[in-house]
């Protein structure tokens, strides 16, 4: 017999002892997936340890907190669950409960929190943004679309400028981007669990971002999207919005010489299934089917601000994937996936034959304005 | 030996990777479904017989226990061991071959269902679903000799079993099945005996043709007697049934309330319905029968385990967890059986969900229970302990597909033949008794 200690609030409690272990949910966690079948990596694993943990079974420690930020947040579990749990809903649950009693995430994520109230930023000051603009880029003032380019594209300039590029060529509209002077849309904090303090800074946002009346915002990445709905802002990203209103069909193709190679495409979660088939049809490219495909963005980019090693891991898994699916080109859509993936597969020297390119930088190769 | 120095032995045969210590790894494979619970000291994942066959040798010569892992589906907490270490099967989780001409597949013991049923042609499947989500691996469903609805036309697992490999607690591997010229099949020895005699593996397995048409009947009855009666009434008519699966009253507690419903009787044909829905209807005037449902069911989607849904259901609803029993009885006892589990549901005051399989003589039932309410949790595990006390008197044999498991362990009962033969042939397989202690004869 056990001792229910009561750690966490009721709700969350009793969503833990509603899971009964089936581990239907384990097949699509991405971790389980890519990394090798180990139980403790996937979904039904994490409700245990926290359950036992709100039993008084186990103990609440450094390892337990790292252990709950390794989980991406990408919700693949929450589809096959039989009793519709939300495993990515509970993990953030316990984050925001477990910061309210006092228990502080990874450092790095404590430390990008201090930085995110200190200089709106996750990281120095070092990392500038807007390095992808034109020199001596001035926004339009008349210009009433924001482009919000988000700090994983900053960190990966081809994405952010080729995606401004398309965002100026075919929307018709005036767009504009705040460039050095944009801050984080601080979503990091809400996925990390800091409830209070992520409303705090929405308010903070929206003063700074503020300086015209918004029409409407552009964002490439799933993180700002989220954000920027949660200003009551009207957002959408440029795939969407090239997708939606048939824009892509603007885009005059230049003529490319096609050589026979399997591409695949790494969509974000938003992007739905006739999105990529308009990609396809636009691109005259057949997109390879991948096992379990997922878009990396919200909580791994957490992991990785961490240096959580399971996301190296997993990171080695999808290469793995990569060359086992004979996959020659890779199109990634989310920034942070892109980041990722092409800055461990430099950064290794990975014997990695798949390239791998943003979608952005894939549209611009192809068309002429 | 120091522990220490034990675990780098095994470190030697499986590397360093797959010997998981931390308290997170030992928690993670501690639970099994139905959230039943039990901390082991470490886990061990082989990826070769070989490997399991040195860990094996290791873990005799010092006595340590190991309990063998599938996917962890247990109903009867099969999977956990409160001391020594768990084996993880999960990376043995190859599809060997698949031969459509012989209608036969090879799959290492850690494959579950979903994994074999990709590979298979179309017009081919594994009848046998016992969680009704394909989850179960193959090493485990041996171990369980597990049955599902359908095993009423298709038997349960073992007996789609055509040979197996298993490794024993001295270290030997033993190719079962395919070769011995005789009625009696070793591999037969190593069927739902819970992983206490040995490591399975490699199974193979016999696949069946899918049925083109497939239809599900759903009667409802006001008695649960009425949906038995039915059941004898149909068998007696020759009446070809692939499942035919009794749903009783508290599965429905909460999503179904109709008052009036006492048992739902589930039936799945492989041919037009249309004969045998005319003869239950002229049964209405003998049985209670409150309506017939037919529905074409798609032979691509295979119907394993409506139960499944009516189970998820109510879990969903209701926010409790289930502790299960599983046995058999002679079919004439099946209706008093059904009594005493409402005796021990009423007189602990816990709902009961319970699934009646007439043509194997089955019942699967478990006691609900608030697992977050301490007194809940104890009085549903009293209530196992009463219902298993008083079965036995009817002549009930426990663990029927889904093994005894972790669940009945200590319960005493009166030894039978079965039950001290098998015991010789324990200690002969695995004289120092390492392998999955304490499952399969209870009181043990
Ligand atoms: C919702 C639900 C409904 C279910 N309904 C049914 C049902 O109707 N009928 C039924 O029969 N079962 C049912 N089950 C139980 C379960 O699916 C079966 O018992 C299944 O066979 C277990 O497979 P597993 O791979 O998960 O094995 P595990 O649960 O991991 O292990 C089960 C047992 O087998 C042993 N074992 C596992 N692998 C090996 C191996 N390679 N070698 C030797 N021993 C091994 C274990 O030690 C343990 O004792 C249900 C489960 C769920 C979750
Ligand atoms: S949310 Fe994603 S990473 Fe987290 S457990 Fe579920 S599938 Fe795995
Ligand atoms: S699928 Fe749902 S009930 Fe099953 S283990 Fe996962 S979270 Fe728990």
């Amino acid at each position: 017999m056990f001792w229910v200690i009561e750690m966490f609030s009721k709700e969350l409690a009793s969503l833990l002892s509603k899971c009964i272990s089936c581990g239907a949910c384990n097949d699509s966690c991405p971790l389980v997936r890519f990394i090798d079948g180990n139980e403790t990596l996937g979904p039904r694993a994490r409700i245990s340890v926290f359950r036992a943990i709100d039993m008084g079974i186990m103990r609440i420690s450094v390892d337990a907190i790292e252990y709950l930020y390794e989980c991406g947040l990408c919700s693949l579990c929450d589809r096959s669950c039989p009793l519709d749990i939300e495993v990515s809903k509970l993990m953030l649950g316990i984050r925001a409960e477990l910061i309210k009693l006092g228990y502080v995430p990874p450092y790095e994520i404590a430390k990008m929190r201090n930085s995110l109230l200190d200089i709106m930023q996750p990281w120095s000051r070092e990392h500038r943004k807007g390095k992808w603009l034109p020199p001596n880029y001035s926004p339009d003032k008349e210009a009433n679309i924001l482009f919000f380019s988000g700090c994983w594209a900053n960190r990966a300039p081809e994405m952010a400028s080729s995606a401004f590029f398309i965002a100026e060529t075919i929307l018709g509209e005036k767009v504009y981007s705040l460039g050095e002077n944009e801050p984080c849309c601080g979503q990091f904090l809400r996925i990390a669990g800091y409830e209070e303090t992520y409303k705090d800074y929405l308010v903070k946002l929206r003063e700074h971002i503020r300086d015209r009346e918004i029409a409407r915002v552009l964002v490439i990445c799933e993180l700002c999207k989220a954000t920027m709905r949660d200003l009551g802002l009207e957002v959408s990203t440029l795939l969407e919005e090239l997708c939606e209103k048939k824009l892509i069909k603007r885009l005059r193709k230049r003529r490319h010489k096609h050589k026979s190679r399997k591409v695949a495409f790494l969509p974000t979660c938003s992007l739905k299934r006739e999105h990529a088939s308009l990609l396809e049809e636009f691109m005259k490219e057949k997109f390879a089917e991948m096992p379990s495909w997922f878009c990396m963005s919200c909580g791994f980019s957490l992991s990785e601000i961490s240096s959580l090693k399971t996301l190296e891991r997993m990171v080695d898994g999808i290469f793995t994937a990569l060359k086992d699916e004979k996959v020659d080109l890779l199109v990634v859509a989310d920034p942070f996936s892109y980041w990722l993936l092409s800055e461990s597969r430099k950064r290794n020297k990975r014997k990695v034959k798949t390239e791998i390119v943003d979608l952005y930088s894939f549209l611009v190769e192809r068309i002429k304005a | 030996m120091s522990k220490e120095s034990f675990l780098s032995s095994l470190e030697k045969i499986v590397g360093k990777d797959n010997i998981l210590s931390a308290e997170i790894d030992r928690v993670a494979y501690s639970f099994s479904a139905y959230n039943i619970w039990s901390k082991p000291d470490f886990v061990i994942r082989p990826a070769y017989p070989e490997e399991v066959a040195d860990i094996l040798v290791e873990c005799s010569k010092n006595g340590i226990p190991i309990v063998p892992r599938g996917n962890g589906t247990s109903l009867v907490g099969g999977p956990i061991s409160s001391s020594g270490a768990i084996m993880s099967m999960r990376r043995m989780n190859s599809v060997l071959e698949v031969n459509p001409d012989d209608m036969t597949a090879t799959v290492e013991a850690g494959v579950c269902l979903r994994e074999l049923l990709k590979e298979l042609p179309e017009d081919l499947f594994f009848p046998v679903d016992p969680d009704g989500l394909c989850l179960s691996t193959f090493g485990g469903m041996v171990a369980e000799n597990s049955a599902s609805p359908l095993s009423l036309f298709y038997g349960t697992v073992g007996e789609s079993i055509m040979g197996l490999e298993v490794v024993t607690a001295d270290g030997s591997i033993w190719e079962l099945g395919a070769t011995i010229p005789c009625e009696g099949k070793m591999e037969k020895l190593f069927i739902g005996t819970e992983g206490t005699l040995g490591v399975i593996t490699k199974v193979k397995v016999r696949l069946r043709r899918r049925p083109l048409r497939l239809f599900g009947l759903t009667v409802d009855f006001s008695h649960v007697g009425d949906a038995l009666d039915l059941y004898s009434r149909l068998s007696y008519r020759g009446e070809l049934m692939l499942g035919y699966t009794i749903y009783y009253r508290d599965i429905f507690e909460v999503h179904l309330p109709d008052e009036r419903l006492g048992a739902r009787a589930y039936t799945i044909i492989p041919h037009e319905p249309h004969s045998l829905v005319e003869f239950i209807k002229e049964l209405s005037e003998e049985l209670e029968i409150l309506q017939v449902d037919v529905l074409e069911l798609d032979p691509r989607i295979l119907p394993y385990w409506k139960g499944n849904t009516y189970l998820m259901e109510n879990l969903k609803t209701t926010g409790k967890t289930v502790n299960f029993v599983s046995f058999t009885t002679n079919s004439d006892l099946l209706h008093e059986a059904v009594s005493r589990i409402d005796h021990v549901g009423a007189r602990m005051k816990l709902n009961t969900v319970t699934i009646i399989n007439p043509g194997l003589n089955w019942i699967l039932t478990g006691f609900s229970y608030d697992s977050l309410d301490n007194k809940s949790r104890e009085r549903a595990h009293k209530a196992v302990e009463m219902l298993a006390q008083s079965l036995e008197e009817l002549g009930a044999s426990f663990g029927y597909g889904t093994g005894v498991g972790f669940n009945m362990a200590g319960l005493k009962f009166k030894e039978l033949d079965n039950e001290a033969l098998y015991k010789k042939i324990k200690k002969v397989l695995d004289p120092s008794g390492i392998m999955n202690p304490g499952k399969v004869v209870l009181g043990d």
